[in-house]
């Protein structure tokens, strides 16, 4: 069956000095048979998982609206709450709340976003502390290393 | 193209009988199209998982099948690009070094099992397999398809001039791989 390499006589230019052979490889039993039924059920499955991608994609741009209003919330919140924050601490180092309310409007506006158990927290602070022994170099102290600048700012308002 | 193919196309393309007559196409080409998809890519199971998503894309692309070539050519060229998007995809994902392409088939030839040929059947493809890839190809057609030229160059869009370069380059490489054993 092996043909010699070497004979080139009955051999055009482009044939081979090889014999014809088949590849020798070979298929489970039954495959070809079986072959288009296993083609029909991965072909069930395919308008399947398209139709889950699909919807992920119908999802995505109100997925992404939601979270640009999130980000969008959030900055806008951002300075309400540190108002928030340096109120209380303004609440903290001031003997009469109502004198700075009624002169304060600003003031006003903040204790309505105050939310009752944080004013009362607030509250329950002061009664610790005797403001006439506070000091002006304590308070600039206390500010420095308990509040950002941003805060310090707002506070000044 | 032959007057049954046209027949298949225009049933493929009718919403009616799509379901039969595409039953019909897998059944009439599957085995040509397994052997050719097979030799390329040597493993059984990568093969037959190769050979469904070729006839998934004819299914999903049926529609804009153009018929400017035969039904067969259309269909060997879909399995020859998805063979080698494959190999492509197992260089990408560094698998086998860019050179290793025929160091991998080797290996997948020596471990996948399916194949009960004789020793120079094995000594063959284990030359064949130590071809560039376009030869590698381009001989397999050829030589164990028996394909002509012109449907070679048809499906491969290249001439056949070219084509007969590669085998040529391809036998030489071949013999000499023999010799050199």
């Amino acid at each position: 069956m092996i043909m010699s390499m070497n004979d080139k006589t009955t051999h055009s230019k482009d044939e081979p000095h090889f014999p014809k052979l088949e590849s020798g490889f070979t298929v489970p039993e039954g495959y070809f048979e079986s072959f288009g039924e296993r083609l029909n059920r991965r072909m069930e499955e395919v308008p399947k998982a398209s139709r889950s991608i699909n919807m992920l994609n119908y999802l995505k741009p109100a997925l992404g609206l939601a979270a640009g209003l999130a980000l969008l919330l959030t900055l806008y919140l951002h300075p309400f709450i540190n108002q928030k924050q340096a109120v209380i601490i303004g609440v903290q180092n001031t003997t009469d709340l109502s004198l700075i309310e009624e002169t304060d409007p600003l003031l006003n506006t903040y204790s309505s976003m105050i939310s009752d158990g944080q004013f009362l927290a607030a509250l329950s602070e002061m009664e610790e502390y005797d403001a006439s022994k506070i000091s002006k170099d304590g308070l600039a102290e206390y500010l420095v290393s308990n509040c950002s600048d941003f805060e310090i700012l707002n506070a000044n308002k | 193209m032959i007057d049954k193919d046209k027949d298949l196309i225009s049933d493929l393309k009718n919403v009616e009988k799509r379901d039969a007559a595409f039953q019909l196409l897998v059944k009439t080409y599957q085995q040509r199209l397994y052997w050719h998809i097979r030799k390329i890519v040597v493993s059984h199971d990568d093969a037959d998982d190769l050979m469904q998503n070729v006839f998934i894309k004819v299914w999903k692309n049926i529609d804009n099948f153009r018929e400017d070539s035969s039904l067969f050519t259309w269909l060997f060229r879909i399995a020859t690009n998805e063979s080698l998007s494959f190999l492509q995809q197992k260089k990408r994902r560094n698998i086998f070094s860019i050179d290793g392409v025929s160091d991998y088939l080797v290996e997948t030839f020596e471990s996948s099992g399916h194949f009960e040929g004789e020793e120079l059947q094995k000594r063959l493809q284990l030359a064949v397999l130590q071809l560039p890839e376009k030869q590698r190809l381009v001989f397999n057609m050829k030589y164990y398809d028996e394909m002509k030229y012109e449907e070679m160059a048809e499906i491969l869009k290249t001439s056949v001039g070219a084509l007969k370069a590669s085998y040529h380059h391809a036998v030489k490489k071949i013999e000499a791989h023999f010799e050199g054993e």
